[in-house]
């Protein structure tokens, strides 16, 4: 088992401009690091990278103690799951998780009985002698797994291995793959772009962004102290609710929404305002000084023991998760209100957060009439 | 029942059961003259004053009478079967060493990516299109003065699998073209050298791509005789089409042998088609629209 | 040191005894059955005779050995002796390093045993340069059935010819392959001196040559006693079955003729108008000596046994041949044998087949003059003179090239620059970028190793030829120079010049203007024709059969097997069938024709109909590639996406055209491409069902280039001939995959 660590690690193609312009990101040993960002993000070079598979352009990458820059990927001791499985149609499923065993030149009874046991592990023991052809998305999936497992490398690489899979097997599997690897403990990194595969599984979360690292964390940390717009925007479903607000020296003001009395300090200008639609509570109920908002329902989703409630009015457009008792219909105006702890404000112009001040104080300082 | 009759009556029948005859019709007068035991193909003689019938049947490519004569003769007069193991040596041997240079070579053309790589593919198929008559005298100097491989096989075996070369990258190149990349790569870090990769992942499941490539190199090998001849200088390593073409000359051929013999040559590759069928089409074309 | 060295040097000369103790002697020949089994009978007798000379045979099949001694003897390989019909003399003789003359070795008593005729056949520019071993010639041979006693002059042969002509039932008096000159030439031969002169000039044009000619068109178009489009197959089958009465052929017909009828020889008749008896032509096999034999005594001893009395007897009784030592004819099984005596007879009238050089120019173009004339399209006497005067051209042009090796000419100096430039370049270029070429090898060495090994070959078996040829385009190598050095053949440009600048597009002027079939511009556009339209078809007709074969249906592997079939067969054989097919009077295509009340059709006389036999037998041919690619290709479109268009409505023709087309493109342009530069080049096609009839006018680019080098012997215009050819394939391959590449982009 090792950590991982990128110094200033750069990659790119040719003279295009860079996928991914110098990460900096320690992964630490047996951590189970989630690379997680939207399409093109470099996430995936950056773990092929990982595994040898694509060359690193300037900066270091160790893995344990150890400059892996111009390392073999053979010689690197990772293994990877792919998101096609990857698995050689060719051999029967026994074969598939010996391979790499036997191009190591172990001795047939040790593959013999490391192959039964991860087979065991993850329930393929009636499979062995099938071919990937004959088994289902899941089965291949767990093949992968396990020709990943057999080998009991310094690192476990997943790239997307969910993504081919029913949403009610992408569960199934979560589990496993979180239960292998509460029980291996190896350092593991995986790449998703779906947040909740992020949530379940990481120790930590790297968020990615047009190659650049946004904020890394553990779930929660992401989830309740996000560094900027995107982070904010990408945890959570659905995403964390952000709208221009404009700064008139006393107060925050936009279409929807109204802070009066707002103290922001120096701050001036445009600035974004940020609720997590959770965080917006039916007006009734809730503490008199929480600030209100009264917008038009646009349009409803019922999930059955809570809705979404889109609220706007054509410029400006809030999601408010409620419980699902009312009943509402479109065009009717609801009040609200923002749980003034839970309001994260950011720079319209650089998109990150803005910690100086907290609009919770000022909430708290003037009680709502 | 009542599906095949929808089919013979449907225009995709009728389509390929006209195609169908018009395939095997020329085909039936070579097998008739090789079993006519007759040395020319018998001019259709219309019966004086027939009818209708009666001379469309006399278009129908039968012999008057059977007689394996020509296959005997053709089997008995020439070390034939001692010929045919040196086809079956040449061929097979063609085969193997085109395929081991036209899967090395595709592989890295599909897989590298090198300067000089377009280039190198465009190179083969230009020697496509140099015409192959004036060849001769230039490959006589280059394999039997220098290379001294007059009146060896390796010399005619070099020349086929390089002959063949071209079509089989091409194909290959295709082919490979169309095998995901993760395989390989999940080989790559499981600790596989580049060359276990190729020869344990790649070439099985190429197997219909290099089913048709071998294929056509046998086919190559086996068909050809002026090169053959030109390079033995000893009649026990002839090939079989040198020891068929024997039949033919400018004076007197005897084309019922040859036929004969046409038909026992074919055999052999007819079976490797038919073992080969269920790669044929795939091995061609597999993937292309994927890919 | 020195004892060892004189030790090995004793060794080395005892083994040198000891090797010429045995000599082995290589002797080729072309024989088969029992020609071949007479022949190493006698040579297995002349083994055991002796211990100081063994001689090992090799038989070498008719259609290469030409091409296999032209290959080995100039280049010091190949037999030490080789029995050859004569008739190339004179071109190996002239090239040098084939052939040696026997004037030294020979004695005078030996060529007692050769009639006149036929030791003459074996000297050229007066020397001698082999024994005669046999000789072949044409005579009459008639069924007794039909015709009672032979004719005596020609015009008693065609009224007995007459008699039992009746083309509706395809009998006719009269069968031989009149439009072939080796047959031709006993009525040229009877008129006159042949196709030269006395002075060995040509003379095709002279007024006896014109009348043979005459002759012949009398006896096909007005007597009628002839079959059309007659080849040797259709004359013994038409002998076999009592359809023909008479026929002229030679001694190799023998074998095949039907044991039924009953046959008799006689020599050819007497010409009505002169008295003069019609002389054919004798091939002469002779045993020739090859300039690098070690053991050239040797091998003449043996020349001296093969042609000795006891020799040539047993080559006629148990060979079944005609030998050159007439003694053998006194031997009473040679004597009692009527069919022997008759050409030993017709031999006393027979004349040998010029030896020269020039002879070998004109055997294709007369035949085409003949094939027109004896259809009407032409004049015997106009003809004849243009042919006079084309072939007067082609045989200067081989001539200038022997002349020119006379002072030896230097490579120009611009060359010598040129290349020392080049070098230069690249070696600075090499200088230069030594570093990025090593970084790059570098990079890419996995890469480049995997290729290495192929590419080596294709280097050393591809790359090196078409350079040989590039080099070859640029001097005037012919026959007759090809073994002088290459600074003395040096032209430049000349070839292409003369290709491409052949703007000759017309012949003679008013209402005698026809197109000038020789031309390249003609031969390019029926080229471009010829590849259009039998890639178009083929890609057609596959694509229907693979949509037909696409979905199950009853028998499908059946069919898909039996659709495969021709690819599986040599071509060689399937286009001759075809050729038979297409024959206008007993081809089954004609016939069926007939049945159905339509008129057959000639189709070796028109420019189109020939064309069309071409196509039909080469699309029939590429099918199978074309459609196991298209099916492939059909196979791997998704099903869903012609749901997707049905739901939408789209129709039957609206799907193939939007969905099966563009998604069979990635599997059709390579497809096309590769069959585009294979039909290009497709020699065996055009050469041996039309073989560019009429007159040339269907030849595409490849059998021109073929003729050029070797039916004119002019090797550089064909290798530039076939430079152009690559020239053009290349421009095609570039502009097809830019096209793709645009449309694809397009998309």
């Amino acid at each position: 088992m090792a950590s991982i660590e990128f110094k200033r690690v750069e990659k790119r193609y040719a003279d295009n401009p860079p996928t991914v312009p110098g990460l900096d990101l320690h992964i630490r040993d047996g951590e189970f690091m989630v690379l997680v960002g939207p399409s093109g993000c470099g996430k995936s070079t950056t773990l092929r990278m990982i595994a040898g598979l694509e060359s690193v352009t300037s900066g270091e990458l160790w893995i344990g103690d150890r400059l892996v820059n111009e390392l073999q990927p053979a010689a690197r001791d990772v293994a990877m799951v792919f998101q096609n499985y990857a698995l050689y149609p060719h051999m029967t499923v026994f074969d598939n998780m010996a391979f790499g065993l036997r191009v190591r030149k172990q001795p047939a009874s040790l593959i013999k009985s490391k192959v039964e046991q991860a087979a065991d592990t993850l329930g393929l023991a009636d499979l062995l002698a099938r071919k990937p052809g004959q088994l289902s998305g899941g089965q291949c999936q767990r093949v992968a797994l396990g020709r990943a497992i057999v080998r009991d490398p310094q690192v476990f690489l997943f790239d997307e291995p969910l993504s081919n899979l029913d949403a009610e097997l992408r569960v199934q599997m979560r589990g496993n793959i979180g239960r292998l690897h509460r029980e291996f403990a190896t350092t593991s990194v995986y790449v998703t772009h779906d947040q909740v595969e992020a949530m379940t599984l990481g120790s930590r979360i790297a968020i990615l962004n047009r190659g650049e690292l946004m904020q890394v964390g553990t779930p929660m940390e992401l989830y309740n102290d996000p560094d900027n717009v995107f982070v904010a925007g990408f945890m959570g479903s659905p995403p964390m609710n952000i709208v221009p607000v404009q700064n008139r020296g006393a107060g925050l003001k936009n279409a929807l929404l109204d802070l009066p009395r707002a103290d922001l300090g120096g701050l001036a200008g445009e600035l974004l305002l940020g609720i997590r639609p959770e965080k917006l509570h039916p007006a009734a109920g809730s503490p008199d000084h929480w600030p209100r908002l009264r917008a038009k329902v646009e349009m409803v989703e019922t999930l059955g023991a809570e809705m979404l409630v889109h609220l706007g009015d054509g410029s400006e457009r809030m999601i408010a998760r409620l419980p699902g008792l009312q009943l509402l219909t479109p065009g009717q105006t609801l009040e609200l209100a923002l749980d003034p702890d839970a309001i994260y404000l950011f720079d319209r112009h650089s998109r990150q957060r803005i910690r100086t001040v907290q609009p919770v104080a000022v909430a708290e300082a003037v009680p709502c009439t | 029942m009542k599906r095949v009759l929808g089919d013979i009556f449907s225009w995709r029948f009728a389509l390929l059961l006209f195609a169908g005859l018009i395939v095997i019709y020329p085909l039936l007068w070579v097998v008739s003259l090789a079993f006519s035991g007759q040395q020319a193909l018998q001019l259709v003689a219309l019966p004086e004053g027939a009818g209708f019938w009666q001379q469309l049947a006399a278009l129908v490519p039968l012999p008057q009478q059977w007689s394996l004569d020509n296959f005997r003769a053709v089997l008995t007069e020439q070390p034939f079967m001692r010929w045919l193991g040196n086809s079956l040596v040449v061929a097979l041997s063609t085969t193997v060493v085109g395929l081991c240079l036209s899967c090395t070579a595709a592989y890295a053309f599909s897989r590298f990516r090198f300067p000089g790589r377009e280039r190198g593919l465009m190179l083969f198929l230009i020697s496509q299109m140099f015409p192959a008559v004036l060849m001769l005298i230039p490959l006589y100097v280059i394999v039997v003065q220098w290379l001294g491989l007059g009146n060896t096989w390796l010399g005619l075996v070099l020349v086929y699998a390089i002959t063949a070369l071209p079509f089989c990258v091409w194909m290959l190149k295709g082919y490979f073209d169309t095998l995901p990349y993760e395989i390989e790569e999940s080989a790559l870090l499981e600790g596989a050298s580049r060359f276990t990769i190729f020869y344990r992942i790649i070439l099985p499941l190429a197997r219909p791509a290099i089913a048709v490539t071998a294929l056509f190199s046998f086919m190559t090998a086996w068909n050809e005789f002026i090169l053959a001849s030109i390079f033995m200088d000893d009649e026990s390593r002839y090939t079989v089409p040198v020891g068929l073409r024997f039949f033919v000359s400018d004076y007197a051929s005897e084309w019922g042998f040859f036929a004969a013999g046409s038909i026992l040559v074919s055999i052999p590759v007819i079976l490797l088609f038919l073992a080969l069928q269920r790669f044929l089409v795939s091995g061609l074309s597999a993937g292309a629209v994927k890919g | 040191m020195h004892l060892i060295q004189r030790a090995l040097a004793l060794w080395l000369c005892l083994c040198a005894v000891q090797a010429v103790a045995q000599e082995e002697l290589l002797l080729w020949h072309g024989y088969r059955g029992a020609e071949r089994q007479a022949l190493e009978q006698l040579l297995d007798d002349y083994n055991r005779s002796q211990s100081q000379v063994r001689v090992r045979a090799l038989a070498v099949p008719f259609g290469s050995y030409a091409d296999k001694l032209s290959a080995a003897l100039p280049r010091g390989q190949g037999p030490d002796l080789f029995i050859f019909a004569h008739d190339r003399i004179g071109g190996w003789a002239s090239a040098g390093h084939s052939i040696a003359p026997i004037d030294d070795f020979v004695r005078p008593q030996v060529l007692e045993r050769f009639p006149d005729n036929l030791l003459g056949a074996m000297r050229y520019q007066g020397s001698l340069y082999g024994l005669p071993f046999n000789f072949k010639s044409t005579a009459l041979i008639y069924n007794r059935a039909l015709i009672d006693s032979p004719p005596a002059t020609t015009a008693e042969m065609i009224a007995q010819a007459r008699a039992h002509t009746d083309r509706q039932h395809g009998r006719f008096g009269l069968a031989y392959s009149y439009t072939e000159p080796f047959f031709h030439g006993a009525l040229m031969n009877g008129f006159g001196s042949g196709p030269f002169d006395a002075q060995n000039r040509l003379a095709l044009d002279s007024d006896t040559n014109v009348r043979s000619v005459q002759l012949l068109t009398e006896w096909v178009r007005t007597d009628g006693v002839l079959p059309e489009e007659p080849n040797s197959t259709l004359v013994t089958n038409l002998f076999n079955q009592g359809r023909a009465a008479m026929v002229i052929s030679g001694p190799w017909m023998l074998g095949e003729i039907d044991p039924q009828i009953d046959y008799a020889v006689a020599p050819l008749p007497r010409l009505s108008a002169s008295g003069t008896p019609l002389a054919p032509w004798v091939a002469v096999e002779g045993l020739f000596l090859s300039p690098w034999s070690d053991s050239k005594e040797a091998a003449y001893r043996l020349m001296e046994y093969l042609t000795a009395r006891e020799s040539a007897e047993q080559m006629a009784i148990a060979g079944g041949q005609l030998p050159a030592n007439l003694g053998a004819f006194e031997h009473p099984q040679i004597a009692s044998n009527d069919v022997a005596m008759a050409f030993r007879q017709q031999l006393e009238t027979a004349v040998p087949i010029p030896n020269l050089p020039e002879m070998t120019l004109l055997w294709k173009p007369l035949e085409n003059v003949l094939k027109k004339v004896v259809k009407g399209a032409a004049q015997p006497a106009a003809a004849m003179q243009r042919l006079q005067r084309d072939l007067q051209r082609d045989i200067a042009a081989l001539q200038a090239s022997q002349s020119r090796d006379a002072g030896p000419a230097q490579l120009p100096a611009w060359l010598w620059g040129l290349g020392l430039f080049l070098l230069l370049a690249a070696v600075t270029a090499l200088l230069k970028l030594r570093r990025r070429i090593a970084a790059t090898w570098r990079h890419n060495r996995t890469a480049y190793l995997y290729i290495l090994p192929a590419m080596l070959g294709m280097l050393l078996l591809v790359f090196f030829p078409l350079l040989y040829g590039l080099l070859l385009s640029f001097t005037d190598t012919t026959l007759l120079n090809e073994n002088t050095p290459l600074a003395s053949r040096w032209l430049g440009l000349d070839n292409y010049v003369g290709i491409l600048g052949d703007w000759n597009l017309w012949y003679g002027a008013g209402a005698e203007r026809s197109i000038n079939f020789d031309n390249f511009y003609w031969t390019l556009l029926v080229t471009v024709c010829w590849t259009a339209s039998n890639v178009l078809l083929a890609v057609g007709l596959a694509l229907l059969l693979a949509l037909a074969l696409n979905k199950p249906i009853f028998g499908r592997a059946w069919f898909r097997v039996l659709l495969i079939l021709p690819w599986a067969i040599p071509n060689y054989i399937t286009a001759l069938v075809w050729k038979g097919m297409f024959h206008p009077q007993f081809g089954v295509i004609n016939q069926a024709l007939q049945i159905f009340g339509i008129a057959p059709v000639a189709w070796f006389d028109s420019v189109g109909a020939s064309f069309f036999t071409g196509l039909v037998t080469n699309v029939w041919l590429s099918i199978p590639f074309m459609m196991v690619v298209i099916l492939g290709g059909l196979q791997s479109i998704p099903r869903e996406l012609y749901e997707a268009a049905r739901v939408e409505g789209a129709g039957r023709w609206f799907q193939f055209r939007e969905i099966t087309l563009p998604l069979l493109k990635p599997v059709l342009i390579p497809a096309i491409i590769l069959s585009v530069v294979w039909t290009f080049n497709m020699f065996n096609v055009i050469y041996l069902v039309s073989d560019g009839a009429p007159a040339g006018a269907n030849d595409i680019l490849i059998t021109k280039a073929f003729r050029i080098g070797f039916e004119k012997y002019q090797y550089a215009y064909a290798a530039a001939y076939s430079m152009v050819i690559l020239a053009l394939l290349f421009c095609y391959a570039l502009w097809q995959t830019r096209i793709s590449r645009t449309m694809e982009a397009a998309r």
